[in-house]
């Protein structure tokens, strides 16, 4: 057994008949494991992953979870965890595929999210509502002040409100739900730290690409928020984040709110929302400021010859594109 | 059925036996366990609390798994199949 309290073993005992034949076998009263398993107690799992595992590397976990325990010898080696730790995420993963799946059947929805004929949760999506003049005034009058600071001219001042009145694009913020999508990759943790000095001789026959390339775990990640809360799901892929994206607002009611998903600029990850979602009529795609301006600066290095003009001009193009004025830009 | 009590007395004490080596737990034949300290210890509160949870933990698993062997045990005589 390794629990909370440390790693222990202890005797079971068995009921024979005269014939040597097993009556009662003692270890039936516990969980069945298979060979030499050690039984992880629930404690266990609380310290070493969720405290553990999930918040830094296999390496440290083990190195604390023992030290507290007073095991430093004969405690919890560090494969177990890999391996505990594995195994209860593919349970974690296994439980929301199955629970997705019975939500779309309850809802109307085929295995793979798709919403079928008879689905009248779909239906039942709203319209947009847009925050009205006067609730949008005190915001606006904050932006022209920045703007005036910023060295805007009263012109580009007024174009930019009536733009803004025109639009109709500012939503409620309790009638929307935001989602962050990414890919996430992990590298393969080593047992020991590469001891400093020490280097590996080169192996000659290794390909160029595979050089010191070690293996990666890729998992997609999404961030769900909501009038200040949030829930953050991790899933194998872009197509079973989606699902369960797709599942947590089902359960939730909010997929009759109006869908923001906020993605880098990664095109096949754009496309596969858009394709995903193409049955909801509010959802619009959001790219964030940091991969905005970056792909700004690639473009504007295509179109301006040498380095020192084009930062010349960055810092006022920033400041147009951060209000937006990108017609004046 | 009986139910279960958990039982725990956590103690210092002084004594006149010498000090344990290699600050290295003792199971003594009652079952219980102890670490004896250097009498300059007496304040020195993390060597005392270090002591304390290096003596408990072994104490810990003992009795957890003396308790799951005593209940294996006792429960084909409680009921047999």
């Amino acid at each position: 057994m390794d629990g909370e309290v440390g790693r222990f073993t202890f005797k079971t005992y068995d009921v024979k008949a005269k014939n040597n034949k097993t009556l009662f076998a003692g270890i039936g009263l516990f969980p069945t494991h298979k060979g030499r398993q050690w039984y992880p107690t629930s404690g266990f799992k609380e310290v070493a992953l969720i405290y553990g595992a999930a918040q830094r590397s296999y390496r440290q976990t083990i190195q604390v979870f023992n030290h507290s325990r007073r095991q430093e010898v004969g405690g919890t080696p560090l494969n177990m965890l890999c391996d505990v730790t594995q195994a209860e995420g593919l349970k974690v993963l296994d439980f929301l595929t199955r629970q997705a799946g019975s939500l779309f059947k309850e809802q109307g929805f085929n295995p793979q999210g798709h919403p079928e004929a008879d689905c009248t949760v779909i239906k039942q999506i709203p319209d947009a509502t847009y925050l009205e003049q006067e609730q949008l005034q005190p915001a606006l009058t904050a932006v022209c002040e920045d703007m005036v600071k910023k060295g805007l001219s009263a012109e580009d001042i007024e174009n930019v409100q009536k733009t803004l009145f025109v639009n109709k694009a500012y939503e409620k913020a309790g009638q929307c739900v935001y989602v962050h999508i990414d890919d996430v990759g992990v590298k393969e943790q080593k047992q020991h730290r590469d001891k400093k000095g020490v280097t590996k001789e080169p192996d000659v026959h290794q390909k160029e690409v595979t050089k010191d390339q070690r293996p990666t775990v890729q998992n997609t990640v999404a961030r769900i928020e909501h009038t200040g809360k949030g829930f953050t799901l991790t899933g194998r892929s872009v197509s079973e984040i989606l699902t369960f994206v797709l599942a947590f607002l089902l359960n939730n009611a909010l997929l009759r709110l109006n869908i923001k998903v906020c993605t880098d600029g990664q095109r096949c990850l754009q496309e596969a929302i858009v394709s995903f979602f193409s049955w909801h009529r509010h959802l619009s795609l959001l790219l964030d400021w940091f991969h905005l301006v970056k792909k700004f600066k690639e473009d504007l290095s295509l179109a301006c010859k040498g380095r020192d003009i084009r930062n010349r001009h960055l810092k006022q193009l920033l400041i147009l594109l951060w209000f937006p004025m990108v017609w004046v830009g | 059925m009986r139910n279960i009590k958990v039982n725990i007395s956590v103690g210092f004490s002084e004594t006149e036996e010498s000090v344990t080596e290699n600050d290295s737990v003792e199971k003594m034949d009652d079952g219980s366990f102890r670490l004896i300290l250097d009498y300059q210890d007496e304040f020195n509160i993390d060597h005392l609390e270090n002591a304390l949870l290096q003596t408990s933990y072994p104490a810990l698993r003992a009795a957890l798994s003396e308790h799951l062997e005593q209940a294996c045990k006792k429960k084909p005589v409680k009921n047999p199949s």
